[in-house]
């Protein structure tokens, strides 16, 4: 039987959900409560700051790499597998493509992004 | 007075009709009774064409499994006063085709199962001779399967698993979790041969961990734990043939 | 003739864990777009110091603070449906018990904890700007 690739995506997808589960909720809670509530100041994540603190390391931007770039191959995989559940099997491998293209482009540009910053 | 409960019956009946129906049974209700013991008696006293599978009566043989109000159940471990006085819907198992009535046709099923070669493989030459006695196994080697071999078929796992009921292609649960038993038995040395169908793209890999067939399986064999760890063991696998391409033998 | 039973589209409505389920899977939606957010922030800071500055300020709108409250309840069910799973791919064994699945899955929420609070230290705790 042929050998599958699924455990690329399969691992992608489950580092990717880590970080999520992991990271995502504080940000949000800081980018979307603590700051607009006017608990922090939005000056916390002023440009001098944040532009210093990304720009002045590769540790940093290989972090930010991966919260922003792995939880997008969550979403393809998960996204691709409930539209096949609810309907759309036929057409699972065009949704694959588009799906994984789009995480794959999301992360080159992340990638080109962060590297120039 | 004698109270009753009402049982909703699928039937399929090839030869006089095309499409299923539902019939209405009332039957005497009695707290001790398992729908099974229901059914059994609408077989008895009133409806003799009514087909369904049962055996040991004690959630051991597996055959009796239905749905019963859409959650895929022994009947013979479904007691009526769970549900009265609400009516009970019973249909055959979701997922397999529907050869009569109540009665699934499993050859799917077995054929999965038999893929994953569900018995203990020595390699060429290995086997122990029979003067020897047994294999020995210790208390942990034991519980590092035993959960597994716990299955008794019922194929609720399949009838709770939405994407082999979209898919049949899919392996499913029980017999993945079959695999598992096997890979994890430290007498056997069968997982290389068992991966190419376990790990195989309509193996373990369409599951999208749903859940519920270790929701409703009876044994707590836990198929979909099962599945996770082959896909964990799996993708392990493939990083190591990538990278170590000479490190395992094929 | 064996007679086939169809699914319909809708079969995730039937029954709440099926329905629960599609929840939990369509989180992913509020997953990639809060990176989507942060990507875009990225750009922004890439930009320069007023491209930057309007990009952030995006955040003190209403629009932004509605799609982060539901995206956040989206994003936490994802967090706890999925530390809750952890037992079932991740088995050890401490000599011949196996380590409960209350232990796998309390390791997850205990490093939960720790990241979000290095994360809120790391963002907001270091004191001046710069
Ligand atoms: S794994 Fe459980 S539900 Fe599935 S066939 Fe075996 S005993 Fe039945
Ligand atoms: S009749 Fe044997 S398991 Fe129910």
């Amino acid at each position: 039987m042929a050998k599958s690739n699924e455990p690329i995506f399969w691992s992608l997808f489950s580092a990717g959900g880590m970080i999520a589960a992991l990271v995502l909720p504080t940000l949000m809670v800081i980018t979307g409560l603590v700051i607009p509530h006017g608990f922090a100041p939005l000056d916390a994540l002023s440009y001098e700051r944040v532009h210093a603190v990304v720009s002045g390391s590769i540790v940093v931007k290989l972090v930010l790499f991966g919260v922003i770039a792995l939880p997008f191959f969550h979403w393809a995989h998960r996204f691709k597998f409930t539209l096949v559940d609810v309907g759309l099997r036929k057409i699972s491998l065009l949704l694959a493509v588009l799906c994984y293209g789009s995480a794959i482009a999301g992360t080159v540009f992340t990638a080109v992004v962060l590297w120039r910053i | 007075m004698a109270q009753t409960i009402e049982l909703e019956i699928f039937r399929y009946r090839p030869e006089q009709e095309s499409e299923p129906t539902l019939q209405s049974y009332e039957v005497p209700y009695n707290e001790e009774w398992v729908v099974l013991d229901a059914i059994n008696y609408i077989k008895d006293e009133i409806d003799g064409t009514l087909s369904y599978r049962w055996s040991c009566r004690m959630g051991v043989c597996g055959s009796c499994g239905m749905m019963v109000n859409g959650v895929p159940r022994l009947t013979c471990a479904a007691f009526l006063k769970e549900y009265y006085p609400r009516k009970i819907l019973v249909e055959p198992l979701d997922g397999f085709p529907v050869e009569r009535d109540l009665v699934t046709d499993m050859d799917m099923f077995v054929a999965k199962l038999t893929s994953v070669s569900p018995w203990i493989i020595r390699n060429e030459g290995e086997e122990k001779p029979l003067e020897e006695g047994t294999y020995l196994q210790s208390p942990g080697e034991l519980a590092e399967y035993k959960h597994y071999s716990m299955c008794i078929n019922c194929m609720l796992c399949y009838a709770a698993c939405p994407v082999f009921a979209l898919d049949t292609n899919f392996l499913g649960p029980a017999a993945i979790a079959i695999g598992q038993r096997y890979n994890m038995d430290s007498r056997d040395q069968g997982r290389d041969q068992r991966q190419e169908v376990i790990a195989s793209h309509d193996g373990i890999w369409h599951c999208t961990l749903v859940g519920e067939c270790s929701t409703v399986c009876p044994k707590d064999v836990d198929p979909a734990g099962a599945i996770q760890r082959a896909k964990l063991s799996s993708t392990t696998d493939y990083f190591k043939d990538l990278l170590m391409p000479w490190g395992r033998r094929t | 003739m064996s007679y086939i039973r169809k699914v319909p589209n809708t079969w995730w409505l039937k029954r709440k864990p099926y329905t629960l389920f599609i929840v939990r899977e369509i989180t992913c939606v509020a997953v990639a777009g809060y990176c989507a957010f942060l990507l875009y922030l990225m750009y922004a800071l890439r930009q320069g110091p007023e491209a930057y500055a309007a990009a952030l300020g995006l955040i003190m709108s209403p629009t932004s603070y509605v799609l982060h409250v539901v995206g956040l309840l989206f994003v936490l069910y994802h967090t706890i449906t999925w530390f809750n799973v952890t037992p079932k791919v991740f088995v050890f064994y401490v000599g011949e018990e196996r380590v409960p699945a209350v232990v796998v899955a309390g390791a997850h929420y205990a490093g939960w904890l720790g990241v979000s609070a290095l994360v809120a230290w790391l963002l907001l705790g270091t004191g001046t700007p710069g």
